[in-house]
Protein backbone atom coordinates (compact mmCIF):
# COMPACT_ATOMS: atom_id res chain seq x y z
CA UNK A 1 0.00 0.00 0.00
CA UNK A 2 1.36 3.59 -1.09
CA UNK A 3 1.51 5.95 1.80
CA UNK A 4 -1.50 8.21 0.40
CA UNK A 5 -3.18 4.88 0.53
CA UNK A 6 -2.34 3.99 4.15
CA UNK A 7 -3.13 7.60 5.07
CA UNK A 8 -6.49 7.23 3.43
CA UNK A 9 -7.13 3.98 4.76
CA UNK A 10 -6.44 5.13 8.46
CA UNK A 11 -9.55 7.91 7.91
CA UNK A 12 -11.79 5.66 5.77
CA UNK A 13 -11.22 2.00 7.20
CA UNK A 14 -12.52 -0.17 4.16
CA UNK A 15 -10.83 -2.33 2.85
CA UNK A 16 -9.65 -1.82 -0.70
CA UNK A 17 -10.91 -5.78 -1.88
CA UNK A 18 -13.99 -5.26 -0.35
CA UNK A 19 -14.41 -2.59 -2.95
CA UNK A 20 -12.68 -4.29 -5.40
CA UNK A 21 -15.00 -7.17 -5.27
CA UNK A 22 -17.87 -5.89 -7.40
CA UNK A 23 -15.86 -5.07 -10.38
CA UNK A 24 -14.94 -8.84 -10.36
CA UNK A 25 -18.35 -10.13 -10.97
CA UNK A 26 -18.90 -12.75 -13.81
CA UNK A 27 -21.37 -11.85 -15.98
CA UNK A 28 -23.31 -14.11 -18.56
CA UNK A 29 -22.23 -14.31 -22.11
CA UNK A 30 -25.53 -13.21 -23.69
CA UNK A 31 -24.67 -9.51 -21.86
CA UNK A 32 -21.99 -8.76 -24.80
CA UNK A 33 -25.39 -8.16 -27.26
CA UNK A 34 -26.88 -4.87 -27.13
CA UNK A 35 -29.94 -5.42 -27.17
CA UNK A 36 -29.40 -7.84 -23.99
CA UNK A 37 -27.87 -5.28 -22.09
CA UNK A 38 -29.51 -2.20 -22.24
CA UNK A 39 -30.40 -1.53 -18.82
CA UNK A 40 -27.03 0.74 -18.67
CA UNK A 41 -27.89 3.33 -21.18
CA UNK A 42 -30.72 5.04 -19.19
CA UNK A 43 -28.40 4.87 -16.29
CA UNK A 44 -26.56 6.60 -18.83
CA UNK A 45 -28.68 8.73 -19.93
CA UNK A 46 -30.20 9.81 -16.26
CA UNK A 47 -26.37 11.36 -15.78
CA UNK A 48 -26.78 13.58 -18.77
CA UNK A 49 -30.05 14.80 -18.32
CA UNK A 50 -29.64 15.54 -14.32
CA UNK A 51 -26.20 17.46 -15.85
CA UNK A 52 -28.07 19.03 -18.92
CA UNK A 53 -30.91 19.81 -16.32
CA UNK A 54 -29.03 21.44 -14.00
CA UNK A 55 -27.47 23.80 -16.92
CA UNK A 56 -31.04 24.53 -18.22
CA UNK A 57 -31.60 25.86 -14.18
CA UNK A 58 -29.18 28.21 -14.51
CA UNK A 59 -31.60 30.37 -17.29
CA UNK A 60 -35.25 28.91 -16.43
CA UNK A 61 -37.31 30.77 -14.66
CA UNK A 62 -40.09 28.53 -13.14
CA UNK A 63 -42.86 31.28 -12.84
CA UNK A 64 -45.67 31.23 -15.82
CA UNK A 65 -45.08 35.09 -16.72
CA UNK A 66 -41.04 34.85 -17.79
CA UNK A 67 -41.05 30.54 -18.30
CA UNK A 68 -41.75 31.07 -22.23
CA UNK A 69 -39.46 33.87 -22.50
CA UNK A 70 -36.61 32.19 -20.82
CA UNK A 71 -36.90 29.04 -22.96
CA UNK A 72 -36.84 31.26 -25.78
CA UNK A 73 -33.54 33.00 -24.63
CA UNK A 74 -32.01 29.87 -23.62
CA UNK A 75 -32.81 28.23 -27.09
CA UNK A 76 -31.95 31.30 -29.32
CA UNK A 77 -29.67 33.34 -27.26
CA UNK A 78 -27.56 31.79 -24.79
CA UNK A 79 -24.51 30.93 -26.15
CA UNK A 80 -24.79 26.89 -26.72
CA UNK A 81 -28.37 26.85 -24.91
CA UNK A 82 -29.90 25.41 -27.91
CA UNK A 83 -27.37 22.44 -27.75
CA UNK A 84 -27.76 22.29 -23.99
CA UNK A 85 -31.81 22.14 -24.82
CA UNK A 86 -31.31 19.75 -27.41
CA UNK A 87 -29.30 17.47 -25.34
CA UNK A 88 -31.66 17.27 -22.73
CA UNK A 89 -34.72 16.95 -25.42
CA UNK A 90 -33.28 13.96 -26.97
CA UNK A 91 -31.70 12.25 -23.81
CA UNK A 92 -35.63 12.58 -22.90
CA UNK A 93 -36.91 10.62 -25.69
CA UNK A 94 -34.33 8.27 -25.91
CA UNK A 95 -34.39 7.50 -21.81
CA UNK A 96 -38.03 6.55 -22.55
CA UNK A 97 -37.19 4.91 -25.50
CA UNK A 98 -34.51 2.78 -23.91
CA UNK A 99 -36.35 2.02 -20.75
CA UNK A 100 -39.28 0.84 -22.87
CA UNK A 101 -36.73 -1.63 -24.82
CA UNK A 102 -35.02 -2.38 -21.61
CA UNK A 103 -38.67 -3.44 -20.60
CA UNK A 104 -39.64 -5.48 -23.35
CA UNK A 105 -36.33 -7.19 -23.45
CA UNK A 106 -36.74 -8.21 -19.53
CA UNK A 107 -40.31 -9.44 -20.47
CA UNK A 108 -39.29 -11.25 -23.32
CA UNK A 109 -36.73 -13.09 -21.73
CA UNK A 110 -38.73 -13.76 -18.48
CA UNK A 111 -35.60 -12.45 -16.61
CA UNK A 112 -37.99 -11.09 -13.95
CA UNK A 113 -38.99 -14.46 -12.15
CA UNK A 114 -38.46 -15.73 -9.00
CA UNK A 115 -36.22 -14.32 -7.27
CA UNK A 116 -36.07 -11.15 -9.09
CA UNK A 117 -39.60 -9.68 -8.60
CA UNK A 118 -38.61 -6.86 -6.79
CA UNK A 119 -35.74 -5.85 -9.53
CA UNK A 120 -38.74 -5.66 -11.99
CA UNK A 121 -41.18 -3.95 -9.63
CA UNK A 122 -38.49 -1.21 -8.59
CA UNK A 123 -37.72 -1.50 -12.92
CA UNK A 124 -41.80 -0.37 -13.48
CA UNK A 125 -40.91 2.27 -10.96
CA UNK A 126 -38.57 3.39 -12.86
CA UNK A 127 -40.45 3.29 -15.88
CA UNK A 128 -43.42 5.73 -14.28
CA UNK A 129 -41.01 8.13 -12.94
CA UNK A 130 -39.38 8.48 -15.88
CA UNK A 131 -42.79 9.53 -17.60
CA UNK A 132 -43.13 11.91 -14.49
CA UNK A 133 -40.12 13.77 -15.61
CA UNK A 134 -41.24 13.54 -19.43
CA UNK A 135 -44.73 15.31 -18.05
CA UNK A 136 -43.41 18.05 -16.00
CA UNK A 137 -40.93 18.65 -18.02
CA UNK A 138 -42.59 19.35 -21.22
CA UNK A 139 -45.28 21.62 -18.80
CA UNK A 140 -42.55 23.56 -18.09
CA UNK A 141 -42.01 25.22 -21.50
CA UNK A 142 -45.30 26.95 -21.14
CA UNK A 143 -46.15 26.49 -24.73
CA UNK A 144 -49.71 25.80 -26.11
CA UNK A 145 -48.76 21.99 -26.03
CA UNK A 146 -47.64 22.20 -22.35
CA UNK A 147 -49.96 24.19 -21.03
CA UNK A 148 -53.02 21.80 -22.70
CA UNK A 149 -51.19 18.87 -22.17
CA UNK A 150 -50.72 20.23 -18.35
CA UNK A 151 -54.84 20.97 -18.04
CA UNK A 152 -55.54 16.98 -19.79
CA UNK A 153 -53.03 15.55 -17.91
CA UNK A 154 -53.65 16.87 -14.58
CA UNK A 155 -57.84 16.51 -15.19
CA UNK A 156 -56.85 12.81 -15.96
CA UNK A 157 -56.08 12.43 -12.03
CA UNK A 158 -58.77 14.53 -10.94
CA UNK A 159 -61.14 11.73 -12.23
CA UNK A 160 -59.86 9.38 -10.04
CA UNK A 161 -62.65 7.81 -7.54
CA UNK A 162 -62.55 9.80 -4.12
CA UNK A 163 -58.91 10.67 -4.05
CA UNK A 164 -58.75 12.35 -7.31
CA UNK A 165 -59.81 15.50 -6.48
CA UNK A 166 -57.68 16.31 -3.57
CA UNK A 167 -54.80 14.96 -5.54
CA UNK A 168 -55.47 16.93 -8.42
CA UNK A 169 -55.62 20.04 -5.81
CA UNK A 170 -52.45 18.96 -4.35
CA UNK A 171 -50.95 18.71 -8.00
CA UNK A 172 -52.22 22.18 -9.24
CA UNK A 173 -51.82 24.01 -6.16
CA UNK A 174 -55.78 24.86 -6.44
CA UNK A 175 -58.66 23.65 -8.26
CA UNK A 176 -57.54 24.83 -12.03
CA UNK A 177 -54.02 25.38 -13.30
CA UNK A 178 -52.60 28.68 -11.93
CA UNK A 179 -49.42 30.17 -11.23
CA UNK A 180 -48.67 27.27 -8.21
CA UNK A 181 -49.10 24.70 -10.61
CA UNK A 182 -45.84 25.51 -12.34
CA UNK A 183 -43.38 26.07 -9.13
CA UNK A 184 -45.06 22.34 -8.38
CA UNK A 185 -44.36 21.01 -11.51
CA UNK A 186 -40.58 22.29 -11.53
CA UNK A 187 -40.46 21.14 -8.09
CA UNK A 188 -41.68 17.78 -8.89
CA UNK A 189 -39.53 18.04 -11.97
CA UNK A 190 -36.01 19.31 -10.65
CA UNK A 191 -35.98 17.82 -6.50
CA UNK A 192 -38.82 14.84 -6.18
CA UNK A 193 -38.44 12.90 -9.07
CA UNK A 194 -34.66 12.88 -9.09
CA UNK A 195 -34.48 12.00 -5.29
CA UNK A 196 -36.91 8.98 -5.99
CA UNK A 197 -35.60 7.74 -9.29
CA UNK A 198 -31.89 8.09 -7.43
CA UNK A 199 -33.06 5.89 -4.52
CA UNK A 200 -34.97 3.41 -7.44
CA UNK A 201 -31.83 3.05 -9.13
CA UNK A 202 -29.81 2.37 -6.30
CA UNK A 203 -32.59 -0.37 -4.95
CA UNK A 204 -32.48 -1.40 -8.35
CA UNK A 205 -28.56 -1.96 -9.27
CA UNK A 206 -28.14 -3.42 -5.93
CA UNK A 207 -30.96 -5.84 -6.21
CA UNK A 208 -29.40 -7.19 -9.93
CA UNK A 209 -25.91 -7.12 -8.43
CA UNK A 210 -26.83 -9.14 -5.43
CA UNK A 211 -28.93 -11.98 -7.51
CA UNK A 212 -26.40 -11.60 -10.20
CA UNK A 213 -27.52 -11.05 -13.65
CA UNK A 214 -30.50 -14.09 -14.82
CA UNK A 215 -29.74 -16.07 -17.06
CA UNK A 216 -31.35 -17.11 -20.39
CA UNK A 217 -33.74 -19.68 -20.40
CA UNK A 218 -32.92 -21.02 -23.73
CA UNK A 219 -29.33 -20.42 -23.48
CA UNK A 220 -27.07 -23.72 -22.79
CA UNK A 221 -23.89 -21.59 -22.87
CA UNK A 222 -22.46 -21.45 -18.81
CA UNK A 223 -19.17 -19.16 -20.12
CA UNK A 224 -18.94 -16.06 -18.18
CA UNK A 225 -17.03 -12.63 -18.57
CA UNK A 226 -15.70 -10.13 -16.57
CA UNK A 227 -17.68 -6.86 -15.49
CA UNK A 228 -14.44 -5.04 -15.23
CA UNK A 229 -12.74 -4.40 -17.63
CA UNK A 230 -14.59 -6.31 -20.52
CA UNK A 231 -18.30 -5.27 -19.47
CA UNK A 232 -17.16 -1.45 -18.47
CA UNK A 233 -15.94 -1.01 -21.73
CA UNK A 234 -19.03 -1.93 -23.82
CA UNK A 235 -20.92 -0.20 -21.86
CA UNK A 236 -18.67 2.70 -22.96
CA UNK A 237 -19.11 2.24 -26.61
CA UNK A 238 -22.64 2.02 -26.31
CA UNK A 239 -22.52 5.51 -23.92
CA UNK A 240 -20.36 7.20 -26.71
CA UNK A 241 -22.33 5.70 -29.50
CA UNK A 242 -25.34 7.36 -27.53
CA UNK A 243 -23.74 10.92 -27.20
CA UNK A 244 -22.85 10.85 -30.44
CA UNK A 245 -26.09 10.42 -31.62
CA UNK A 246 -26.96 13.19 -29.45
CA UNK A 247 -25.09 15.88 -30.23
CA UNK A 248 -25.62 15.06 -34.00
CA UNK A 249 -29.21 15.41 -32.97
CA UNK A 250 -29.27 18.74 -31.06
CA UNK A 251 -27.24 19.74 -34.06
CA UNK A 252 -29.60 18.87 -36.67
CA UNK A 253 -32.85 18.66 -35.10
CA UNK A 254 -32.27 21.73 -32.65
CA UNK A 255 -35.19 22.31 -30.07
CA UNK A 256 -37.66 24.37 -31.35
CA UNK A 257 -41.04 26.20 -29.50
CA UNK A 258 -44.66 26.25 -29.99
CA UNK A 259 -46.69 29.57 -29.62
CA UNK A 260 -46.82 30.46 -26.27
CA UNK A 261 -49.61 29.06 -23.89
CA UNK A 262 -52.56 30.78 -24.19
CA UNK A 263 -55.75 29.81 -21.69
CA UNK A 264 -58.34 31.40 -23.74
CA UNK A 265 -57.72 28.89 -26.81
CA UNK A 266 -57.41 25.17 -27.23
CA UNK A 267 -55.35 24.74 -30.91
CA UNK A 268 -57.46 23.03 -33.51
CA UNK A 269 -54.96 20.46 -33.74
CA UNK A 270 -53.28 19.41 -30.14
CA UNK A 271 -51.58 16.07 -29.32
CA UNK A 272 -48.81 15.39 -26.43
CA UNK A 273 -45.37 13.44 -27.15
CA UNK A 274 -45.29 10.33 -29.17
CA UNK A 275 -44.80 8.19 -25.44
CA UNK A 276 -48.38 9.23 -24.46
CA UNK A 277 -50.05 8.23 -27.70
CA UNK A 278 -50.87 5.14 -26.77
CA UNK A 279 -52.75 6.83 -23.58
CA UNK A 280 -54.30 10.02 -25.84
CA UNK A 281 -56.01 7.90 -28.15
CA UNK A 282 -57.42 4.88 -25.71
CA UNK A 283 -59.01 8.05 -23.73
CA UNK A 284 -60.44 9.05 -26.94
CA UNK A 285 -61.85 5.75 -27.52
CA UNK A 286 -63.86 4.88 -24.48
CA UNK A 287 -65.82 7.01 -21.81
CA UNK A 288 -63.75 8.76 -19.29
CA UNK A 289 -64.08 5.82 -16.40
CA UNK A 290 -63.61 3.30 -18.44
CA UNK A 291 -60.29 4.93 -19.60
CA UNK A 292 -58.63 5.43 -16.22
CA UNK A 293 -59.68 2.33 -15.07
CA UNK A 294 -57.70 0.71 -18.08
CA UNK A 295 -54.65 2.71 -17.50
CA UNK A 296 -54.92 1.72 -14.01
CA UNK A 297 -54.77 -1.38 -14.45
CA UNK A 298 -52.44 -1.46 -17.35
CA UNK A 299 -49.91 -0.29 -14.74
CA UNK A 300 -50.88 -2.55 -12.14
CA UNK A 301 -50.82 -5.35 -14.49
CA UNK A 302 -47.04 -4.25 -15.23
CA UNK A 303 -46.05 -4.10 -11.72
CA UNK A 304 -47.18 -7.30 -10.70
CA UNK A 305 -46.59 -9.07 -13.49
CA UNK A 306 -44.12 -11.71 -12.28
CA UNK A 307 -46.70 -12.87 -9.88
CA UNK A 308 -49.47 -12.73 -12.61
CA UNK A 309 -47.12 -14.93 -14.76
CA UNK A 310 -46.22 -17.56 -12.03
CA UNK A 311 -50.25 -18.08 -11.70
CA UNK A 312 -50.57 -18.18 -15.45
CA UNK A 313 -48.32 -21.08 -15.12
CA UNK A 314 -49.66 -22.60 -12.49
CA UNK A 315 -52.98 -22.55 -13.91
CA UNK A 316 -51.83 -23.87 -17.34
CA UNK A 317 -48.16 -25.13 -17.27
CA UNK A 318 -46.40 -25.34 -20.16
CA UNK A 319 -49.21 -23.04 -22.53
CA UNK A 320 -46.82 -19.95 -22.11
CA UNK A 321 -50.34 -18.13 -21.63
CA UNK A 322 -48.10 -15.53 -19.73
CA UNK A 323 -46.34 -14.97 -23.00
CA UNK A 324 -49.81 -14.45 -25.34
CA UNK A 325 -50.74 -12.04 -22.59
CA UNK A 326 -48.05 -9.65 -22.27
CA UNK A 327 -47.93 -10.51 -26.48
CA UNK A 328 -51.57 -9.31 -26.64
CA UNK A 329 -50.61 -6.47 -24.57
CA UNK A 330 -48.01 -5.13 -26.09
CA UNK A 331 -49.73 -5.38 -29.60
CA UNK A 332 -52.61 -3.48 -28.29
CA UNK A 333 -50.15 -0.36 -26.62
CA UNK A 334 -47.99 -0.60 -30.48
CA UNK A 335 -51.81 -0.33 -32.26
CA UNK A 336 -52.82 2.56 -30.45
CA UNK A 337 -49.54 4.11 -30.79
CA UNK A 338 -49.87 3.11 -34.75
CA UNK A 339 -53.16 4.31 -35.09
CA UNK A 340 -52.66 7.83 -32.98
CA UNK A 341 -49.08 8.72 -35.08
CA UNK A 342 -51.01 7.85 -38.65
CA UNK A 343 -54.52 8.72 -38.18
CA UNK A 344 -54.20 11.68 -35.32
CA UNK B 1 -34.14 -4.76 53.59
CA UNK B 2 -36.26 -4.68 51.09
CA UNK B 3 -36.26 -8.05 49.16
CA UNK B 4 -35.47 -7.61 45.56
CA UNK B 5 -37.77 -9.83 43.48
CA UNK B 6 -36.34 -10.28 39.49
CA UNK B 7 -39.24 -10.00 36.92
CA UNK B 8 -39.72 -14.04 35.20
CA UNK B 9 -38.37 -13.83 31.81
CA UNK B 10 -42.55 -14.13 30.19
CA UNK B 11 -42.99 -10.79 32.42
CA UNK B 12 -39.81 -9.07 30.98
CA UNK B 13 -40.86 -9.70 27.87
CA UNK B 14 -44.62 -8.71 28.18
CA UNK B 15 -42.78 -5.70 29.77
CA UNK B 16 -40.75 -5.16 26.60
CA UNK B 17 -43.47 -5.57 24.41
CA UNK B 18 -46.02 -3.20 26.30
CA UNK B 19 -42.99 -0.24 26.42
CA UNK B 20 -41.87 -1.14 22.50
CA UNK B 21 -46.05 -0.31 21.62
CA UNK B 22 -46.57 2.65 23.71
CA UNK B 23 -43.06 3.88 22.16
CA UNK B 24 -44.52 3.16 18.65
CA UNK B 25 -47.60 4.51 19.39
CA UNK B 26 -45.90 7.87 20.10
CA UNK B 27 -43.53 8.23 18.09
CA UNK B 28 -46.13 7.37 15.20
CA UNK B 29 -48.38 10.02 16.23
CA UNK B 30 -45.52 12.16 16.83
CA UNK B 31 -43.95 11.85 13.24
CA UNK B 32 -47.63 11.35 11.66
CA UNK B 33 -48.60 14.98 13.08
CA UNK B 34 -45.12 16.76 11.55
CA UNK B 35 -46.33 15.40 8.47
CA UNK B 36 -49.29 16.16 8.78
CA UNK B 37 -48.41 20.30 8.43
CA UNK B 38 -46.24 19.34 5.75
CA UNK B 39 -49.48 17.45 4.20
CA UNK B 40 -51.51 20.82 4.98
CA UNK B 41 -48.93 23.28 3.99
CA UNK B 42 -49.38 21.64 0.45
CA UNK B 43 -52.29 21.37 0.13
CA UNK B 44 -53.58 24.88 -1.35
CA UNK B 45 -56.33 27.00 0.26
CA UNK B 46 -59.30 27.67 -1.78
CA UNK B 47 -61.99 29.96 -1.07
CA UNK B 48 -65.65 28.22 -1.36
CA UNK B 49 -67.19 28.90 -5.17
CA UNK B 50 -68.73 32.24 -5.49
CA UNK B 51 -71.41 33.17 -8.19
CA UNK B 52 -70.09 36.74 -9.86
CA UNK B 53 -72.24 38.28 -12.55
CA UNK B 54 -70.31 39.23 -15.18
CA UNK B 55 -70.76 41.27 -18.50
CA UNK B 56 -70.34 39.55 -21.02
CA UNK B 57 -71.41 41.09 -24.52
CA UNK B 58 -74.05 43.28 -25.78
CA UNK B 59 -77.78 41.69 -27.03
CA UNK B 60 -76.38 43.33 -30.27
CA UNK B 61 -73.67 41.46 -30.41
CA UNK B 62 -75.51 38.21 -30.59
CA UNK B 63 -77.98 38.09 -33.49
CA UNK B 64 -80.76 35.72 -33.55
CA UNK B 65 -79.12 32.12 -34.68
CA UNK B 66 -75.37 33.06 -33.77
CA UNK B 67 -73.17 31.66 -31.10
CA UNK B 68 -70.42 34.55 -29.78
CA UNK B 69 -67.67 33.10 -27.42
CA UNK B 70 -66.85 35.48 -24.68
CA UNK B 71 -63.17 34.64 -22.80
CA UNK B 72 -64.00 36.12 -19.41
CA UNK B 73 -61.34 36.41 -16.91
CA UNK B 74 -63.42 33.65 -15.06
CA UNK B 75 -63.43 31.37 -17.86
CA UNK B 76 -64.91 30.74 -21.04
CA UNK B 77 -68.28 31.06 -21.96
CA UNK B 78 -70.43 30.26 -25.34
CA UNK B 79 -73.79 32.43 -26.01
CA UNK B 80 -76.20 31.96 -28.28
CA UNK B 81 -79.58 32.84 -29.21
CA UNK B 82 -81.83 30.33 -30.24
CA UNK B 83 -85.21 32.35 -31.87
CA UNK B 84 -84.51 35.90 -29.08
CA UNK B 85 -83.61 33.34 -26.29
CA UNK B 86 -80.21 33.87 -24.91
CA UNK B 87 -78.89 30.94 -23.07
CA UNK B 88 -75.31 30.58 -21.56
CA UNK B 89 -73.00 27.45 -21.38
CA UNK B 90 -69.33 27.27 -20.30
CA UNK B 91 -66.70 26.67 -23.26
CA UNK B 92 -64.88 24.11 -21.19
CA UNK B 93 -65.08 20.31 -21.98
CA UNK B 94 -66.58 18.22 -19.12
CA UNK B 95 -63.85 15.23 -20.22
CA UNK B 96 -60.49 16.61 -19.82
CA UNK B 97 -61.06 20.49 -19.14
CA UNK B 98 -59.76 21.93 -22.98
CA UNK B 99 -61.87 24.80 -24.12
CA UNK B 100 -64.97 23.38 -27.03
CA UNK B 101 -64.62 25.05 -30.65
CA UNK B 102 -67.98 26.08 -32.55
CA UNK B 103 -68.95 24.61 -35.79
CA UNK B 104 -71.46 26.50 -37.47
CA UNK B 105 -71.44 24.67 -40.50
CA UNK B 106 -72.47 21.44 -38.23
CA UNK B 107 -74.12 23.15 -35.53
CA UNK B 108 -71.89 21.36 -32.84
CA UNK B 109 -69.74 21.82 -30.68
CA UNK B 110 -65.96 19.92 -31.04
CA UNK B 111 -63.27 19.69 -28.45
CA UNK B 112 -59.76 20.08 -30.09
CA UNK B 113 -58.33 17.50 -27.46
CA UNK B 114 -60.48 14.00 -27.66
CA UNK B 115 -62.76 14.53 -30.38
CA UNK B 116 -65.63 15.22 -27.87
CA UNK B 117 -69.02 16.55 -29.70
CA UNK B 118 -71.82 18.52 -28.33
CA UNK B 119 -75.11 19.84 -29.41
CA UNK B 120 -76.27 23.32 -30.17
CA UNK B 121 -77.87 22.93 -26.85
CA UNK B 122 -74.94 21.51 -24.91
CA UNK B 123 -75.91 18.08 -24.82
CA UNK B 124 -72.70 15.28 -25.22
CA UNK B 125 -73.11 13.27 -28.40
CA UNK B 126 -70.47 11.19 -28.78
CA UNK B 127 -67.19 10.44 -27.88
CA UNK B 128 -65.58 10.62 -24.46
CA UNK B 129 -67.24 13.79 -22.57
CA UNK B 130 -69.02 12.30 -19.68
CA UNK B 131 -71.69 15.04 -19.45
CA UNK B 132 -73.43 18.08 -21.19
CA UNK B 133 -71.64 21.30 -21.22
CA UNK B 134 -72.24 23.10 -17.87
CA UNK B 135 -75.11 25.69 -17.92
CA UNK B 136 -74.93 29.22 -16.66
CA UNK B 137 -77.65 31.55 -15.52
CA UNK B 138 -78.08 34.55 -17.31
CA UNK B 139 -79.34 37.75 -17.00
CA UNK B 140 -80.10 40.94 -19.55
CA UNK B 141 -80.17 44.10 -18.57
CA UNK B 142 -79.69 47.48 -20.52
CA UNK B 143 -78.91 45.52 -23.70
CA UNK B 144 -75.98 44.04 -21.85
CA UNK B 145 -75.70 40.53 -21.19
CA UNK B 146 -74.31 38.82 -17.93
CA UNK B 147 -73.48 35.58 -17.29
CA UNK B 148 -73.75 34.19 -13.77
CA UNK B 149 -70.38 32.35 -13.40
CA UNK B 150 -68.83 30.36 -10.60
CA UNK B 151 -65.51 31.85 -9.64
CA UNK B 152 -62.79 30.41 -7.00
CA UNK B 153 -60.01 32.19 -5.64
CA UNK B 154 -56.73 30.25 -4.95
CA UNK B 155 -53.59 31.89 -2.38
CA UNK B 156 -50.65 32.25 -4.64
Amino acid sequence: MTRFGRWLYNRVPVDPETLRKPLREELPVHLKQWMLCLGGTPLLLFLILATTGILLTFYYVPDPSHAYESVENISFHVRFGWFIRGIHRGAAQLMILTTLLHIIRVFGTRAYRKPRELTWMLGVALFLTVMGFAFTGYSLVNDQLSYWATIVGTNMVGTMPVIGKPLLYLLRGGPEVNPNTMSRFYDIHIGILPTITTLLVVGHIVLVRLHGVARLEEDPRTETYAFFPDHVLRELIVGLVVVIGLVNYAIFFPPHIGPPANPLITPATIRPEWYFWPVFRWLELVPEMIGLAGVLLYVLGMFLWPFIDEGLEKVAPKRHLGRIVGTVAFLITLGLLLWEGIAG
Amino acid sequence: MEECVQPSAEERSRREFLANLIMGIGVTLGVGSLFMRFFQYLYPVVEPVKLVEVLAAKTSDIPSGAVHFVQLAEGPVMIQNVGGQLHALSAICTHMGCIVKWHPELNEFICPCHRGVYGIDGNNISGPPPRPMGKLAIKVRDGNVYVMIPAQKVQT
